[in-house]
């Protein structure tokens, strides 16, 4: 796998196995993840990679496709 | 495969984060966890302590409610939680058929936000305005604590956090209507209010030493109606578990230090007096030498000090006469140096102490030593020092160890008095007759009605003792003023004084009379005077007023604790018969070799 970093990280950080996560993975579809669990991913997204969020980023970025977007539109800044 | 059954011990290790530091991911799991086990009560194994906890928030207590969890799991508890629906929290609990009141709590805790307490007031509005607009919010928390009160529950409050934003900068500090001055006041007011009643959580402290801005994030408020970013929650665990052990009467009392490295740099053994590391001359030995006065300062405030080293006590001792040294050795009312195992030095001086390891905070430079604490002594609180002087004074004060809700005089004369509870233990230990002993101790008493001014000590005490402690009732400062109130009630504060030193207010009893007889309805003692028959001295002075009273009989009850084995047979060593049921009676007018006391009568004086 490309970058599971964050695949990791999703995983830890809602208490899932690192297997339940992968490319395809968003909040309708991964167990655990949800609108209240939401908030700490980004949380943790914010701490693990040293940026900010806003907050429409943080209630929008509901699966890996749309984190990893978000992720390369700040590295590429 | 047999299912094993599991300790309770062990149960609540499976579940924890252990004492060490959790990131948000692991309280948030933990929290989850305790959550499912508490919608199933029967997985719960038979013996696991448990108390029942409310949240009630004005925004989403989510995070919140598992930092609690966490927090609570942490003190050696399994918290059974109730979350009060969002922005329902005044209506759940005036409302006697709510939510909150089928579950039934022991403990809540309530969390506001400042949008829903300030009021709506012209910046120009006078500091007089400001209050009449502030009253019925404070009228609102009465109403609130009262309900809660009246039904036994503990509780728990945050204060409120200011929000940053600064508008024209001096001008909202001088203006008692801005927002930020409108939410110091109402704390002050609340405060002021919830004296005796509510146990708080210093949230302002917390948001100020992490940055407002940054604790009390607007994109989290806005996305998702949280009143702090839950990335700090990890700073709010120990913050929260110095309330709960405050109002669960679980303080931490003594602070056992290591000496070489972690009062000193160097080792005062091989180095010698001349070479350590103390005072000016290098940053080390600043920071050495500041750290020193914080833990003096500790001292003052009434934490007791102590000293498990592993040196030679006579060498250990010379380090005192640095002439930088902030501590001098006789603000520790206990010395273990010796070359034995550290985890054996913190069971002799709570022995000495007389009180339990779990109220101990132990803190050593050398992460082995804490390693082999934690391991052999879970009860033991262990701050591991590290390398870097200059952080030890933030690592004690960032665990709250010794939080207090407000210093009373006996607070600020502890030291002291333990300090003299030990050198009078080291004349008992010369001393073969304990009359001879007692006598020699040369004690002054006084058994008085309390004035207004002791009843905050004595609800402290209440709150406090758990060893001598007959029914552990633990009446509030609001019980005991309306006790006073009350007829055929007697309530009495006992005070010591030996040839060592003043132990102050140490003992309180309330009796109420039932027909022909005064029941001892509460009876406690502070562990520094047990034994020296001021037990005696105490049943005197309730048998005169008892027969002042016209009441033929005592009655004494004994409700047994997981601590207060120690007053398991005190009625009977009294002179007391035991009834059935943890009950024993005594006649007033047998006054005899039951009674024999060493202490001076001074009463009032």
């Amino acid at each position: 796998m490309a970058d599971d970093d964050l695949l990791a990280l999703i995983a830890g950080t809602l208490g899932i196995a690192p297997a339940e996560v992968h490319e395809d993975s968003d909040i309708s579809n991964t167990r655990k993840w949800d609108s209240l669990r939401q908030i700490m991913l980004m949380s943790e997204l914010e701490t693990h990679y040293g940026l900010e969020l806003s907050d429409q980023e943080m209630l929008e970025s509901t699966s890996v496709v749309k984190i990893r977007a978000v992720l390369s539109s700040r590295s590429a800044g | 495969m047999l299912n094993q059954p599991i300790t309770p011990a062990a149960f609540l290790s499976a579940l924890g984060p252990g004492d060490k530091p959790a990131g948000l991911p692991s309280i948030f799991q933990v929290g989850d966890r305790i959550l499912e086990i508490g919608a199933d009560l029967s997985r719960i194994p038979a013996g696991t302590p448990t108390q029942r906890i409310a949240v009630l928030g004005a925004l989403t207590t989510d995070y919140l409610i598992r930092g609690v969890a966490c927090a609570v799991l942490q003190e050696g508890v399994l918290p059974i939680l109730y979350q009060a629906p969002f922005g329902s929290w005044v209506q759940e609990v005036l409302n006697p058929a709510s939510g909150l009141f089928a579950f039934g709590p022991e403990l809540v805790v309530i969390a506001l936000h400042w949008r829903d307490m300030v009021a709506p007031v012209p910046i120009d509005a006078s500091a007089d305005a400001v209050d009449a607009v502030l009253a019925p919010k404070v009228s609102l928390l009465r109403a609130v604590w009262g309900q809660l009160v009246a039904k036994g529950v503990k509780i728990v409050q945050h204060i409120l956090v200011p929000p940053p934003p600064h508008y024209r900068g001096m001008a909202e500090r001088l203006a008692p209507a801005s927002t930020a001055n409108q939410i110091h006041r109402l704390n002050a007011m609340l405060l002021d209010a919830g004296r005796g009643l509510v146990t708080w959580v210093d949230m302002e402290s917390l948001a100020n030493g992490i940055g407002t801005r940054r604790f009390s994030s607007a994109k989290l408020y806005y996305a998702a109606k949280l009143d702090h970013d839950p990335k700090f929650l990890p700073d709010y665990l120990p913050l929260f578990r110095a309330a709960w052990r405050s109002v669960n009467a679980r303080a931490k009392k003594v602070l056992v230090l290591d000496l070489d490295n972690t009062l000193w740099g160097g080792t005062i053994g091989d180095d010698g007096l001349q070479s350590i590391t103390l005072g000016f001359g290098s940053p080390a030995g600043e920071a050495f030498q500041d750290w020193q006065y914080y833990i003096k300062g500790l001292g003052e405030r009434g934490v007791i000090l102590a000293v498990c080293s592993k040196n030679d006590p006579a060498i250990a001792e010379t380090a005192f006469s640095h002439p930088l040294s902030v501590l001098c050795r006789s603000d520790f009312a206990a010395f273990e140096c010796s070359w034995n195992d550290k985890a054996a030095g913190l069971r002799r001086i709570a022995g000495e102490l007389n009180v339990s390891l779990d109220s101990l905070v132990f803190c050593d430079d050398n992460p082995a030593e804490c390693e082999l604490v934690r391991r052999e002594l879970p009860e033991v609180a262990v701050v591991c020092a590290g390398t870097d002087p200059s952080a030890f004074i933030g690592l004690l004060d960032a665990g709250h160890w010794f939080d207090a809700d407000g210093y009373t005089g006996e607070d600020l004369s502890r030291t002291a008095a333990y300090t003299a509870r030990a050198s009078a233990l080291a004349e008992q230990a010369g001393a073969t007759d304990i009359g001879g002993y007692l006598a020699s101790l040369e004690m002054k008493g006084s058994l008085v009605r309390p004035a207004d001014a002791d009843i905050p000590r004595m609800a402290q005490l209440e709150l406090k003792t758990n060893q001598f402690n007959l029914t552990t009732r633990r009446y509030s400062e609001v019980q005991l003023r309306s006790f006073l109130e009350r007829d055929g009630v007697v309530v009495l504060a006992f005070r010591l004084a030996d040839r060592f030193g003043d132990h102050g207010l140490t003992s309180t009893l309330v009796a109420i009379r039932e027909g022909d007889a005064l029941r001892i309805d509460s009876w406690l003692m502070s562990c520094r005077i047990f034994s020296r028959s001021a037990e005696q001295f105490i049943l005197r002075g309730l048998i005169g007023l008892a027969a002042g009273m016209g009441t033929k009989r005592l009655l004494g009850e004994f409700c047994r604790s997981a601590k207060n084995a120690v007053v398991a047979d005190l009625y009977p060593d009294l002179g007391f018969a035991e009834k059935d049921g943890g009950m024993f009676v005594r006649d007033i007018e047998n006054t005899d070799a039951y009674l024999v006391s060493y202490i001076t009568d001074i009463g009032n004086a």
